[in-house]
């Protein structure tokens, strides 16, 4: 087990590395004069030199990237061209509403697609299996953003019984959790549906059944339990996209996260801004992964004990 | 009475996997029927889109008429009129070509730059196996969509930095496609034997290996389709898509939402044109599952269930 | 000659496929008495496994057990019971263990969890006492240290040892009858004799009946006191072992005979194959399933044969077979017992 965890640990920190490599490259790839662009049409020649020493944009493209990895590796993510603040201040002002949604549509989503897919693995080939397999085609069909729109519509507009932005109270993260996890809802439980439709064709089932234990603990201890190996296999490869929707989410919804922060950013063009929190982002779906990974060693003994 | 479970690798091209044949299963299948008519008739869209709508001043892109703005529908305006009093059928009609052709055009890129990077890495392995996994890798630790997000931003809007933005986050997933497949193609006795008669490598891996590893690439074309379109939407949700005043749906919806008090329809026509191109990639992906899926093939043996 | 405690008349298990009614069991008449063993024995496709499921209640859709089906086991009829009153006697008083050890434990919880489970099933002791239960099987079974055993999860163990852990399950409630359906078909030939031993050893401590479905007239030899030859869907032949191992009445059973190796027999001497295949359970047909490979043969077996009895030898054939017919048979059963010990 500690042998797997320290591989898979391995395998992450050249990709982040990887990552740090590619946001470095990004800003270097901005046509024109990056500091000039950024800061901006009002800006006399002393200023955009000043922003090119603060974003380590002076010297030559080693040089810069030596500097960039090294402040990296000290937690330094540059300077916001549009606040003066340190990057990483901004980030980690913004990343609990971020985490706060991100959380609460990944918690949804598995509740409620687990549920909806062991229902129709259960009764597969029925009506209730149609229905729920219609729905869920759909629910993987519909954007974020567009979920986002409809559901502002009927719940604020026509109804007026949540708020359609904001993040002043409980009622109004409702919306922009339901409208993140409605495509997890529908992937997850078609994963699910299939890989318990797999497990329960499974010899053991059959012995286990011969045991004479009730039908919930049957489908429960030992069919959801054994399909939760592969469903959580996707499920953690789809965290990109989660995170993903989670920008689109917060800017429909003016949910004061990451998010915001990066679309803000990008509409002052603060390229560092922009630079630090796409890093982050992936560097948080390579540690969700490496989770999803060390969580499914210890979920499968036969990883676990090899 | 088990079901032999086929390990996919060890028949890499199944002879009813066949793209001819493929497209007769794929009909006969209830959901990629579905989803293969739905994709046609956005395809015929696309094609017949400035024809259709030729007649109606709307089609020209500069056309604005404010005095007849956010009209609701009528015998003139079937879906009404937009903020600039255009006709919103009209720019739905011509909204097609520019959705679907970012889209065909990301995944047209992916695949030329994925299939060389993936056919070279899985025949010849080493070294350039090993940069180009990495590669791949790196690319597939961000979250896709801020990926092509971030480009575009940096790049500047535009259809061919749209384009490259989308493109960027397909072109992993062809690598590892066919390097998968290439890499199950070179163990086969044909290439063995092809060798063996002196055939330089170049020459097996571009006419006998390559031909043997196209049915994944093909099935999985749509798919990229329609993750294309929803990342390139998005982009134009945001206002980094394609410039004003182009017909674009997620553009178009990115615009609507100013007027989602006072004239919600625009909100929802944009976005339903965006969901049938999802919806029926979607419905393809799971009837080309079912055909091509030994394990489920060989279920068309047992029986419908039948209650009594 | 000891009372019956499983009794199935007329069983009927149908699948409903999309190709058609597939009738893999079709009028199926058994006994099996108290303490003894009665070995099913007949061809991949004879039905031999949906008789041991429909029995447990484990058929599923497609599948469905015809009206008019009768199981009756220890007094109480099983064929329409909801799955509710069979789980209270699956598992308890009827169990039953697999072909496939490797594949019939859950691989995501030690064995030991597992025994405890079907413990609990049926027994209201506390988790403590149930583990305590769970080493002394383990122990009964033949399982070396018991106590470290408990926490293996099954991918540890070798099939045998699984098949070992399987059948301590099985055996958790003291059942009446175990179903064993092909145990040892699945391992190596030494571990074969070692389990079926140890059933042997098992029955005569705890004294249930075995009903135990193979193809391998070894293990017929070895463990049967009474044997059912199954073909097509029904019972062709069925009586004391011995009795219809050395003077099979029925020309399958004689062929099936014919068909076994045996040490001693000259190499030049060809195996007898019977020829053909087994007919489509989506559509038996009309008269004697076996006739079209029978080389008794006859225009008679157009028609659906009779069964008939000579005190508990019952044959179903038109075609009464007298020794002489089966020349040599005899004598090359007896010795087959001894090849696969």
């Amino acid at each position: 087990m500690l042998s797997y965890v320290a591989r898979r640990l391995l395998i992450a920190v050249p990709t982040l590395f990887g990552v740090a490599t590619v946001s470095f490259l990004l800003m270097r790839i901005i046509p024109g004069d990056p500091a000039r662009v950024m800061a901006g049409p009002q800006a006399t020649a002393e200023d955009v030199e000043r922003l090119r020493q603060q974003l380590g944009l002076g010297g030559s493209i080693w040089s810069q990237y030596v500097e960039y990895i090294t402040r990296l590796m000290q937690g330094d993510l540059m300077v916001s061209a549009r606040t003066g603040t340190p990057v990483i201040d901004e980030i980690a002002a913004r990343a609990q509403a971020t985490v706060t949604l991100a959380v609460l549509a990944i918690v949804v989503a598995v509740v409620v697609g687990c549920t909806l897919g062991v229902l129709a693995a259960l009764r597969r080939d029925s009506v209730v299996d149609l229905i729920l397999s219609g729905v869920s085609v759909f629910g993987v069909s519909m954007p974020v953003y567009w979920v986002g729109l409809l559901l502002i519509m009927l719940f604020s507009v026509q109804l007026g019984w949540l708020p359609a932005g904001g993040s002043d109270s409980w009622a109004s993260v409702v919306l922009p959790t339901v409208a993140l996890s409605f495509f997890a809802v529908g992937f997850i439980s078609r994963q699910t549906r299939s890989a318990m439709v797999e497990t329960m064709e499974l010899d053991f089932i059959r012995s286990v059944r011969a045991k004479g234990i009730s039908r919930s603990a049957l489908v429960i201890r030992h069919g959801l339990r054994n399909a939760a190996l592969p469903i959580m296999t996707v499920v953690g490869l789809q965290f990109g996209q989660l995170l993903g929707g989670a920008v689109l989410t917060e800017t429909i919804f003016a949910w004061p996260g990451l998010g915001r922060l990066l679309i803000d950013s990008i509409s002052a063009r603060d390229f560092a801004t922009v630079q630090g929190t796409v890093f982050v982002f992936a560097a948080a779906l390579i540690l969700v992964n490496l989770l999803t990974d060390i969580l499914y060693a210890y979920a499968d003994p036969r990883i676990r004990y090899d | 009475m088990t079901d032999a479970v086929v390990d996919p690798v060890s028949i890499p091209v199944p002879r009813s996997a066949r793209p001819d044949r493929l497209l007769r299963r794929l009909w006969r299948h209830r959901s990629s029927r579905l989803g293969l008519i739905l994709l046609g008739l956005i395809l015929a869209l696309v094609v017949l889109g400035p024809w259709l709508t030729g007649g109606s001043p709307s089609s020209d892109m500069a056309y604005q008429n404010l005095a007849a703005s956010l009209q609701p529908p009528s015998a003139a305006h079937w879906l009404g009129t937009d903020q600039l009093g255009r006709d919103e059928l009209v720019r739905l009609v011509l909204g097609a070509r520019y959705t679907i052709i970012i889209g065909l055009g990301a995944v047209a890129t992916g695949v030329l730059v994925g299939l060389p990077l993936g056919a070279l890495s899985g025949f010849y392995r080493g070294w350039v196996d090993l940069v180009v996994q990495r590669l791949v890798d790196v690319v597939l630790a961000f979250p896709s969509f801020l990926l092509a997000l971030a480009l575009v931003a940096v790049l500047g809007p535009g259809l061919r930095n749209l384009i490259i933005g989308v493109a960027l986050t397909s072109f992993p997933r062809f690598v590892r496609l066919i390097r998968a497949q290439v890499l199950s193609v070179r163990e086969r006795p044909f290439v063995e034997a092809a060798l063996a008669l002196g055939v330089s490598r170049g020459r097996i891996l571009w006419r006998h290996v390559l031909p043997n590893s196209m049915t994944p690439v093909i099935v999985q074309t749509p798919l990229e389709l329609g993750s294309a379109v929803l990342t390139a939407a998005g982009l134009g949700f945001l206002g980094l898509g394609v410039r004003q005043p182009t017909p674009e749906w997620g553009t178009m919806l990115g615009e609507s939402r100013d007027f989602i008090f006072s004239n919600p329809a625009l909100v929802t026509y944009p976005g339903l044109c965006i969901v049938l191109v999802i919806l029926a990639v979607n419905l393809l992906g799971d009837g080309a599952r079912d055909v091509l899926d030994p394990r489920l093939r060989s279920r068309i043996k047992i029986p419908r269930r039948r209650r009594t | 000659m000891t009372e019956p405690v499983l009794e199935i008349r007329d069983l009927r298990t149908y699948f409903h496929t999309i190709r058609g009614v597939y009738r893999a069991v079709d009028g199926v008449d058994l006994t099996v008495r108290a303490g003894r063993t009665l070995c099913v024995v007949g061809e991949s496709g004879s039905g031999k496994s949906a008789t041991a499921l429909s029995v447990m209640g484990l058929i599923e859709a497609p599948g469905e057990i015809q009206p008019g089906s009768r199981i009756r086991f220890d007094g109480q009829e099983l064929v329409g019971l909801s799955d509710r009153e069979h789980r209270r006697i699956r598992g308890r008083d009827l169990s039953m263990i697999f072909q496939e050890p490797m594949t019939s434990l859950d691989p995501v919880y030690p064995v030991g969890h597992q025994i405890v489970e079907a413990i609990r099933a049926h027994q209201p002791v506390s988790r403590k006492a149930a583990l305590n239960r769970a080493v002394e099987l383990m122990a009964l079974v033949g399982i070396p240290s018991p106590e470290r055993r408990l926490w293996d999860y099954p991918h540890h163990l070798s099939g045998g040892m699984r098949q070992r852990v399987m059948i301590s399950i099985a055996l958790s409630s003291h059942p009446k009858l175990l179903v064993a359906d092909e145990p040892t078909t699945a391992l190596d030939v030494t571990i074969q004799a070692q389990i079926l031993e140890l059933m042997r050893d098992l029955q005569k401590k705890m004294g249930m009946a075995i009903m135990m479905i193979t193809h391998d007239l070894g293990v017929v030899a070895e463990m049967a006191d009474d044997v059912a030859v199954m073909y097509a869907g029904q019972i062709v032949e069925s009586g004391i072992a011995e009795e219809v191992l050395t003077n099979p009445r029925h020309p399958y059973t004689e062929a099936l005979l014919h068909a076994v190796p045996v040490l001693g027999m000259s190499r030049d001497e060809p195996l007898r194959v019977i020829p053909g295949v087994v007919p489509s359970p989506l559509e038996w047909p009309a008269g004697c399933r076996f006739a079209a490979r029978c080389r008794y043969a006859h225009e008679r077996c157009a028609e659906p044969p009779p069964t008939a009895t000579v005190g508990r030898h019952q044959t179903r054939c038109w075609l009464p077979v007298d020794r002489s017919i089966g020349t040599g048979s005899a004598t090359r059963t007896a010795a087959a017992g001894e090849v696969n010990r």
